[in-house]
Order: structure tokens, then sequence, then C-alpha cells
């Protein structure tokens, strides 16, 4: 048989070449099967060193009050928390509880965890070792140090070590602050504008490594005592 | 595929799109740069005189710097225009203040009314463009010299933009009382918290001592030898009262105003043994507090006025105590060191500031009554003593021989922001600094 291009296809009724290619069929499916399943097969899944820690930092306690946000420039919309999955009731019959589903799962790990001890910068090791993206961690360094360099007046409150505001900040792809939520405030209103106002004047940001960017800032005066 | 494989692929692509937008930075402390105020011109009413409003101008750049907390950017700078035009049009560009790294604005008019001046000013937030706070006035009472009342208005406003940025006014304009032989007597002098306009207010020609203000600054308790013996003076503004608050022969010193409800503790040497005693400030209700052999001194009260920190010699050496005149009970507060004094509780009652010896000198040291700790706040080769707080207890006035005689400083509580506050002639001592005057 020839083809358009001249080509000369071996014939498919010849047995040998239709052992061989069941033979490598089987082959392939029989590897691949092992590798997946295999407990060393999932060595091949990408190691998720940021996401393991970026899926606890995202994991904040509920707001204290209800946020306070302002628009920048153009809308902006802060994901909505989610729900917390219905309880799923059990049926008298099933033995076993049916298997969760992915957002399950998440909504699972999110009540084990608690989001304090296991942000980055906690006091935890646990949550902290062998997880941190080189280049979000040097990221937040750099926001760090221009968010410290931009808070005036702090130093006004260094008797007060104990205050903290928390603040959700949305920054685009380039860096452009899109938007401020007040997470939580620290009582002292004084102290609260003071840390807005660092995050105002701090902005424009450097361009976030992986595209845009939502921050949960927290600001405490720091202790001088 | 098994449904556990399928729900960890999507878990871990779940977690995947969280971990790619979020980020949590800690900021722990700010690089300890004040608020930048861009202080322009006051706008100027018919009659000012513009010396007076640049004398005006300087002691509310003064005003801001003193507190530490604030500062005015240097004008230099300035993309917007150096003067208040037309204090009436409201509108502000912001942009112009935010780029040169201005916190805020401070505008105002000065103009001449009843017989004084009035100050009107408005200050915006530049960096969230919006007011901060209302627009508010000041007004001098009538007087022969503006020029004096000119630099109190410029302080107070000082105090009041530190207070829109922290909510706790500044001190600026603030009085000392203290002891000075720049006359050849020791006699009490107040001037302004920050040196500003030293004046005496004794002259009997005797020695004076001591001075403490009353909690409504509007009059002193001081030691005076007047009558050839300690005894505790009274003395109000407008000279209403000037005389020695008991009547006994026994001699009474260091009288130190309550907070609160009028008494005073005093220190009273009757039968060979000096303890710590009250009275009310009319004269009347004279009570004992410390029944001890040893010698109690130099009480201070605590904010609530339920206790009072003083300094007794019971264990062997001076060391500092804290009594909770309800129960009467006692408890001795320092142990480190072998002579520990003049002991100052802050307005804000987390501190009391002391003197303690080491060497052959005295530095100034923070201790929490509560729980004890202590961190040092002046250290110098010289001494450091008598310390005496700020109304607003953000700093401590104390006295330093660092320069040969001694003469009053002040100091940041955190140990930063020292200056020297007296002049170059006499010898200078015990601050005691007043609240607020209005």
């Amino acid at each position: 048989m020839t083809g358009r291009l001249g080509m000369h296809v071996p014939l498919r009724a010849d047995p040998a070449f239709r052992w061989l290619v069941a033979w490598s069929l089987g082959a392939h499916l029989g590897l691949g099967m092992v590798l997946t399943l295999s407990p060393s097969g999932r060595a091949l899944i990408p190691a998720p060193h940021a996401v393991m820690v970026e899926l606890l930092t995202a994991l904040p306690g509920a707001p204290a009050h209800r946020p306070r946000r302002q628009v920048v420039d153009e809308p902006v919309v802060i994901p909505k928390r989610p729900k917390p999955a219905k309880p799923v009731s059990p049926r008298p019959e099933a033995r076993k509880p049916p298997p969760l589903t992915a957002a399950q799962l998440i909504a699972k790990i999110r009540k084990e965890i608690p989001a304090e001890a296991a942000g980055p910068g906690t006091s935890n090791p646990a949550a902290r070792s062998g997880f941190v993206d080189p280049l979000l961690a040097a990221y937040r360094s750099r926001l760090q140090a221009r968010l410290r360099r931009n808070w005036s007046g702090a130093r006004a409150f260094a008797a007060q070590p104990s205050l903290l505001a928390r603040f959700e900040v949305e920054i685009n792809q380039a860096g452009k602050l899109v938007g401020i939520a007040q997470r939580e405030g620290s009582g002292n209103r004084y102290f609260d504008e003071s840390a807005e106002r660092a995050i105002w004047r701090a902005a424009p940001f450097p361009a976030p490594p992986r595209g845009a960017l939502t921050l949960d800032v927290n600001f405490r005066p720091g202790a001088v005592f | 595929m098994p449904a556990w494989l399928a729900a960890l692929w999507l878990l871990i692509a779940a977690a995947s799109a969280v971990a790619e937008d979020r980020l949590q930075v800690d900021v722990d402390q700010g690089a300890g740069r004040a608020y930048r105020v861009a202080v322009q011109h006051f706008e100027r009413g018919p009659g000012v005189d513009p010396e007076l409003e640049e004398r005006f101008h300087q002691a509310l750049i003064s005003g801001l710097e003193y507190s530490g907390i604030a500062e005015a950017v240097s004008p230099r700078a300035f993309l917007g225009p150096l003067e208040t035009r037309d204090y009436e049009d409201a509108s502000f560009q912001c942009d112009d203040w935010r780029a040169i790294g201005a916190d805020a604005l401070l505008q105002g008019r000065i103009e001449s009314a009843d017989a004084g001046l009035r100050i009107r000013f408005r200050l915006f937030d530049s960096v969230r463009c919006l007011p901060l706070g209302k627009p508010h006035r000041y007004q001098s009472e009538a007087g022969p010299s503006d020029a004096g009342r000119i630099g109190y208005l410029a302080r107070r406003l000082a105090d009041e933009v530190v207070r829109r940025f922290t909510g706790q006014r500044g001190v600026s304009s603030t009085q000392i009382a203290f002891v000075s032989d720049r006359g050849g007597n020791k006699e009490v002098f107040i001037m302004g918290a920050d040196g500003s306009a030293p004046t005496r207010v004794t002259g009997n020609g005797d020695i004076n001592l001591f001075p403490s203000w009353s909690p409504d600054a509007d009059s002193l308790a001081y030691t005076s030898y007047k009558s050839g013996r300690p005894d505790v003076w009274l003395l109000s503004r407008g000279a209403r009262r000037n005389g020695p608050l008991l009547g006994s022969r026994d001699a009474k010193y260091r009288g130190v105003w309550a907070p609160r409800n009028g008494d005073l503790a005093l220190v009273m040497s009757r039968e060979g043994n000096t303890d710590i005693y009250l009275v009310g400030e009319n004269g009347r209700g004279l009570r004992r507090v410390t029944r001890d052999r040893s010698i109690e001194t130099s009480p201070t009260w605590s904010p609530d006025g339920l206790r009072l920190a003083y300094v007794s010699d019971r264990s062997g050496s001076p060391q500092l105590y804290v009594r909770d005149l309800a129960s009467g009970k006692s408890r001795r507060l320092t142990f480190e060191g072998s002579y520990n004094a003049s002991p100052a509780w802050s307005p804000t009652g987390e501190w009391i500031v002391y003197a303690a010896r080491s060497g052959s000198n005295f530095d100034l040291y923070l201790i929490d009554p509560d729980s004890g700790y202590t961190r040092p706040l002046v250290s110098h080769p010289r001494q450091d003593e008598e310390p005496a707080w700020s109304p607003d207890g953000r700093k401590v006035a104390f006295v330093s021989s660092r320069r040969g005689r001694t003469d009053i400083y002040v100091v940041d509580v955190d140990g930063r922001n020292l200056r020297r506050l007296t002049a170059d002639f006499g010898n200078s001592s015990n601050p005691a600094w007043a609240s607020w005057l209005d």
C-alpha cells in the first residue's frame, strides 16, 4: 500500500506488527499503573512547597468586625470567604461516610489548622520549615521593609506593644494598590490610621513575582521596652 | 480513577490557586520616623504684623519637633504654596503634599479678635486625602503683649496636631516648675516645657525647694525655709494664696498633691521620727501614713490615688516601697543597688522612674510597679537624678550635672530625644511638670 506521499506503510494485517503494538501498549499501561499507584510514584507529583505555606497563611481567623473597605481606582472584588460546608447527615444504612469532595477536604484542613500558628513569620517552626517559596519570601521581605519605611508615628504607640491592626490589601500584577480593607482593628483608631497610612504611602508596590496578590498585613508597634 | 485520587488532585490544584495569590506580611516596628507635617505660613488678617506671623510659625514648628512625634517638612520641598492664601477656600491638592512625603498639611489664619489674637486652622491628611479632624480655633485673651501670647497659641496648636495623630495631646504648651539659684538664692521658677520664658515665682530671699503642681496646674506646693525651718507652702497663680500649709512647728517638706481628692502627701519629722503624712489642701485632716522608726520620704502618688510609692531605709539602705492606702500594707519594690531614690509614678501608671546609685553616680531607671521589671532610662558618667513625668507620660524631665553645673533635661520615655532645657547660668534642680492649663 502506498500513501499519498508515496511512503510505504507496513500492512496493518501483519500479525507480527499487531503483536508488537499490543505488547507495547500493554507495557506502557502497566508501567503507568505501577508509577501512579506505587508509594514511590507520588514523588512524581510536583512538590507543593509554596502550596503548603500559602494554604496555611490563607486561613486567617474570622474578622472581629465587619471589614471597612475602600475602593481605590477600580471596583475591587475580594473573594468571599468560603461558607462552611453543610454537614452531611449520614444515611442510617451507610456504614462508610461518602468520600469528601475537594472543597470539603479544604474546609476540614482549615478547621484543623489554626491560622495564627501556621502562618509564615509565626513562631511555630513546623509550620515554617521547608515550605517557603523563595520568590515569595524575598518579595515579602521587600514589602516588610517598604511598609516599615513608610510607617510614620509608630514610636507614638511603642508603649502599647499589644496593639495589632490587620489589613487585607489587594495589589495587581503590576504592584498597583487595588483595594484596602481593615479586617481587624486594634481598639486604638489612631494606631489603625497610622497603619493604614503606611499602606497608602508604600504604594505602588514592587510587582509581585507570581501575578496579582492579596496581602494579609499585620501591624504591631514592636516592643521598645 | 479512584475518587480519593481525584480529590487529592483537586485539593492540590485548589491549594495552588490559594498559595499563589495570598501572602501574609508582618510589620512589627516602624522605622521610628515622626509624622511629617507640611506647615504653611498662616494667612494674616488685617493688622497682623508679618513678624508676628513669623514668630508664630517658628514656635509652631519648634512645638511639633519638641513632641518627638511630629516634625515639619522643609518648605524647600514644597510643591504647593508656602502660605495659606485664602483660608476660606478649603480645596486641597493632596498629591502635591503626598509627593513630598508629608503625612499632613497644616494651614490657617491669624487674625485680631476682641483685643487678642485668634488662630483658625485645619489639618489635612495628605496620604488618605481627607480632613484630619475638624477646623478649629484658639483665641488668646487681651493682653499687652501679643508676642508673648502668640508663642503659647503656637505650642497649643502643635499639641493639638499631636493629638489628632495619636489621640494624646502633646505637651509643648505645658510648664515645668524648678528651683534655680541664678539670682543668688534658691527660688522657684516656671518655664515652658521647652525651656522657654523662665519666670521666677517666689522671691522670699530664703531657700525654696521641691515644687509640686496641683492636678489642675493652678497651684504649687513647695518647701520653704522662710520661717527658719522647712515648711510646706502653697502658691496659687495670680498670687491669690502664698503661705504655709500647716501651722505646726514640726519640720515639713516635699508636699505632693494627690491626683484627685485635693489631699497632699508630705514628709514630717515629729518626735525625732520622719514619716509620711496626708493632709487636705486647706491644712486640715492631718493623718499619719507610715509608722516606722526608719526614715520615710519622697512620696509619689499612683495615678488613681490609691497607692503611694516612697523611699525608706528600713532595710538598711534607701529603697523604694509601695503602700496601699486602703489596707495600709507596704511592699518593697527595689532590691538591686544600695541607694534608690526620687521615685515618680507615671501618669499612665505603667512605670515608676527613679534614681539609682551605680558607683559614685546616679542614673535613671524605670520599674514596673506591679512586676518589678526594671530597665535603664538615662545613663551617664555624671549625676542624673530627680526625675519628673510629663502629663502625657511620654517624657521625663530630670536633673543632670553632665555639664558641671546642674541643669534640667528632658528625654522621651524610650530614651531618645534628649535635650537640655535650662540656660547657661546658675544651678537648676527639682523639676515638676504641670498638667495642661486648658
